[in-house]
């Protein structure tokens, strides 16, 4: 990785100039992140690290919802798997398009998320991905994550349980909103019907945290099931 | 600060997994071609964009 410094400056400012709308939508979700996680009983320490070492909002939602004492830490990998498993896919995809060598994607991957992915794949659709690029990106998006988680673990522990203002309700409007924006194919209807039947029968003759990861398996099989197969694509 | 091992295990575990989600891709890229209903399923599985406003989604 050496550029000229008018390059290096170009592809840095890009990748900040990118990232800048995602960094700030961010922000609300990670105080909101922070807020709830103390109100499950992590302490700011340990919700900054679970920001810092695991990097994933998404994952870091489920966990927090359906998080116990002590944790269930094989439930808790599990559902982290499935709904991270998306990343083996975008890592497969952004691979040949971005400019680093093995070692370098090995370190720099650690911070692929939807955002950054996205991005880069857009950009790529008119010039190489640059690790400068990258790297401007995923680092104002990683330190602006846990910098705000951290701030809003710090300001929930002055609020007290964020239930009281209804802000709880937030994560499910969140997955509501992103359901919604699915499509409407047979498959995906299918794949969302049964996977929300089975989450909520689970978590009621179960519990949580079962329902998370039961819902996805049958969402999963539900869209294998219902998809066309190849022989009926021909 | 306070920390409780117990959690710090299931934080360790979760940074596991999400890494080697993360890093799995580099060893697939030159090998999977999803089609039908193997697509199908991978594409069932979450896209979390959370953090995403729509207006700034890219396309």
């Amino acid at each position: 990785m050496s550029f000229p410094s008018s390059t290096f400056r170009r592809e840095a400012r890009a990748g900040l100039h990118d990232i800048a709308p995602a960094a700030i939508a961010a922000v609300p979700i990670g105080l909101l992140f922070g807020a709830v996680a103390v109100a499950k009983g992590l302490s700011p320490a340990e919700i900054v690290l679970m920001s810092a070492l695991v990097f994933a909002g998404g994952a870091q939602f489920a966990a927090i919802e359906t998080w116990v004492h002590p944790a269930p830490i094989t439930t808790l990998a599990f559902a982290t798997f499935l709904i991270n498993a998306r990343h083996v896919l975008m890592g497969a995809s952004l691979s040949p398009k971005i400019r680093l060598s093995r070692i370098q994607k090995f370190l720099c991957f650690f911070f692929i998320t939807d955002e950054s992915w996205a991005l880069s794949e857009r950009r790529a659709l008119d010039r190489p991905v640059t690790g400068v690029y990258w790297v401007a990106m995923v680092t104002v998006l990683y330190l602006n994550w846990v910098v705000s988680t951290g701030l809003g673990a710090i300001l929930g522990s002055f609020l007290g349980d964020p239930a009281r203002l209804g802000a709880d309700f937030a994560f499910t409007a969140l997955f509501i909103g992103l359901i919604a924006g699915f499509g409407r194919s047979r498959v995906t209807l299918i794949t969302v019907a049964v996977s929300a039947a089975v989450a909520a029968l689970v978590h009621h003759f179960i519990g949580a945290p079962w329902h998370v990861a039961s819902g996805a398996v049958a969402g999963i099989a539900a869209a294998y099931l219902s998809a066309p197969g190849e022989e009926a694509r021909a | 600060m306070s920390f409780d091992a117990t959690t710090i295990l299931a934080i360790l575990a979760m940074a596991v997994v999400t890494y080697i989600t993360r890093v799995a891709g580099l060893f697939v890229a030159d090998r999977l071609v999803l089609t039908g209903r193997a697509k199908a399923a991978f594409d069932a599985i979450p896209p979390l964009r959370c953090w995403w406003p729509s207006s700034h989604r890219p396309h």
